[in-house]
């Protein structure tokens, strides 16, 4: 007995059945991606940070560290992000990295004014120059704006000299060395 | 006759020494100044304008336009010119820089855009400047040398000027990106939509489930032959009938019907028995019209035959399913 010979479908319907196909496949490894990223974003204190780990699983565990106070190795997990492809989360770990700095800074300020000037005056810096990082990426970024005029207003003013005990105008060096006692032969 | 004191006459060629070196300078500037003119005189006039110099804040971007108008053939030096990410002083930085050239009536005209961010906070309003910035046009071995003047803006606080330090509140941190999925959503839909459709048209072409049981392929082959004998009588619409009827009959047995094969048929399909005298004069009119030299449809088994032929299979198969 013969097999019944099917009738040809066009070639055109091999060609579209492929790219759906394909269009399946891909879109689907994306959905499982994102949900995959979203399971972890969701325990953050279980993202184990290494050369692997995708930018935004990085910012997630960093965000994590600055509400449980470990601010040092937030701050480490921010600056992993400066260079970034993804500008938006860039311009995000910049303004949280200035915020950790900010915080610091303005705390410090509060609590002993000038006697941690260098401190200060660090932490703000530090926190200037993320700030202006993030607004270089994103101008509409407002609370960066808010926040980088709040660190110029508590920018410590600049240090004085100190000021020189040396009185008294002498024409040359030698003539503060020592010399023979008055009244000398 | 004059006596000429040695002394005296010593003095006078001093005064007259010192009066031609005085002379010669003098032409020297005369000399030099038109030089001067001429390396001036190519710019006809330099402007510089920006739409809004006030109500800027920290983070905002102001522009500024600088045109010169000047004689055709020098061209502007961009090395010169301040780069993007640059800063020109120590609260603005270089965002944009795009310049155009424009020649008419013997006089081009340059226009210089350049866009720069404000970095700098104030408790109260104040004016800063934009520096000036220095341009040079070339034209083989000639330079000219300008500066596009300093401008300023106003630059007004975010933060009310009234609210003290410590009562600040600072912004907090930005959250996480939204993950958008809505996307591969929907090309993932697009994709199964698709695909769906596909599987759907190729059961349609091929008389799969469920459209083989919807139009029984007798159904589809009678409406096809009822079409066909509308057509003038001839025998390649004859041989196209006979091949629409076998391709039912193939469709419905699952392979290819030959006479040889009706008992098989029919035992298998016991409905359609009491068809078979009628079956196998179709195997018979399908060998003659096949394979026989006939040039028009045979009398005895005409397109009207096999359409009544192809109802009747239709309508038995239609009442026993």
């Amino acid at each position: 007995m013969e097999p019944l010979k099917l009738r040809r479908l066009p070639i055109r319907f091999y060609g579209l059945s492929l790219i759906f196909l394909i269009g399946i496949i891909v879109q689907g490894f994306k959905l499982y991606t994102i949900y995959s990223l979203q399971q972890a974003i969701e325990h953050p204190n279980a993202i184990i940070v290494n050369e692997n780990t995708p930018s935004i699983l990085i910012f997630a565990k960093a965000m994590h560290l600055t509400q449980i106070g470990k601010t040092g190795e937030a701050i480490r997990l921010y600056s992993s992000l400066r260079n970034t492809k993804d500008l938006d989360l860039r311009a995000r770990s910049m303004h949280n990295l200035a915020n950790i700095y900010l915080h610091d800074g303005a705390q410090h300020w509060n609590a002993r004014g000038v006697l941690d000037y260098n401190y200060v005056t660090t932490q703000v810096e530090l926190a200037k120059q993320n700030y202006r990082e993030a607004l270089r990426i994103n101008l509409d970024n407002w609370d960066a704006r808010y926040n980088l005029e709040y660190a110029w207003r508590i920018t410590p003013p600049p240090k004085e000299k100190p000021k020189s005990d040396f009185k008294g105008t002498k024409p040359s060096v030698f003539s503060t060395l020592p010399g023979l006692p008055g009244g000398g032969p | 006759m004059m006596i000429v004191n040695p002394i005296i006459s010593a003095g006078n060629r001093r005064h007259f020494t010192q009066q031609v070196y005085l002379w010669s300078l003098f032409a020297l500037c005369l000399a030099w100044i038109p030089a001067k003119a001429e390396t001036s005189a190519p710019i006809h006039s330099l402007e510089i304008s920006s739409p809004r110099d006030f109500g800027i804040v920290m983070g905002d971007t102001i522009s500024s336009e600088i045109r010169v108008r000047m004689d055709v053939g020098y061209q502007l030096e961009t090395a010169n010119l301040p780069k993007p990410g640059s800063a020109v002083s120590d609260y603005l930085e270089v965002r944009e820089l795009n310049w155009s050239q424009q020649t008419q009536d013997n006089e081009t005209t340059y226009r210089i855009n350049l866009v720069y961010q404000v970095f700098k906070g104030v408790r109260e309003p104040e004016t800063l400047n934009v520096p000036a910035i220095a341009l040079r046009f070339k034209q083989d071995d000639k330079l000219v040398e300008t500066e596009a003047p300093a401008w300023s803006f106003t630059l007004s606080p975010i933060i009310s000027p009234k609210l003290l330090d410590e009562a600040v509140i600072l912004r907090s941190d930005l959250p996480l990106p939204a993950i958008n999925k809505s996307g591969h959503w929907q090309w993932l839909g697009i994709s199964l939509s698709g695909l769906i459709g596909l599987a759907f048209y190729a059961a349609w072409h091929l008389g799969l489930p469920p459209f083989n049981r919807r139009t029984p392929p007798f159904v589809r082959t009678a409406s096809a032959l009822k079409k066909l004998n509308k057509q003038p009588a001839s025998l390649i619409n004859y041989r196209q009938g006979i091949k629409l009827l076998h391709d039912a009959l193939n469709e419905t047995a699952g392979y290819s019907l030959f006479a040889k094969h009706l008992p098989k048929f029919l035992e298998e399909y016991p409905q359609l028995h009491h068809l078979k005298p009628d079956l196998e004069q179709f195997f018979a009119a399908s060998n003659q019209a096949f394979f026989a030299t006939a040039t028009t449809e045979p009398a005895d088994y005409s397109l009207t035959r096999l359409e009544k032929l192809c109802r009747e299979l239709a309508h038995t198969w239609h009442k026993k399913q």
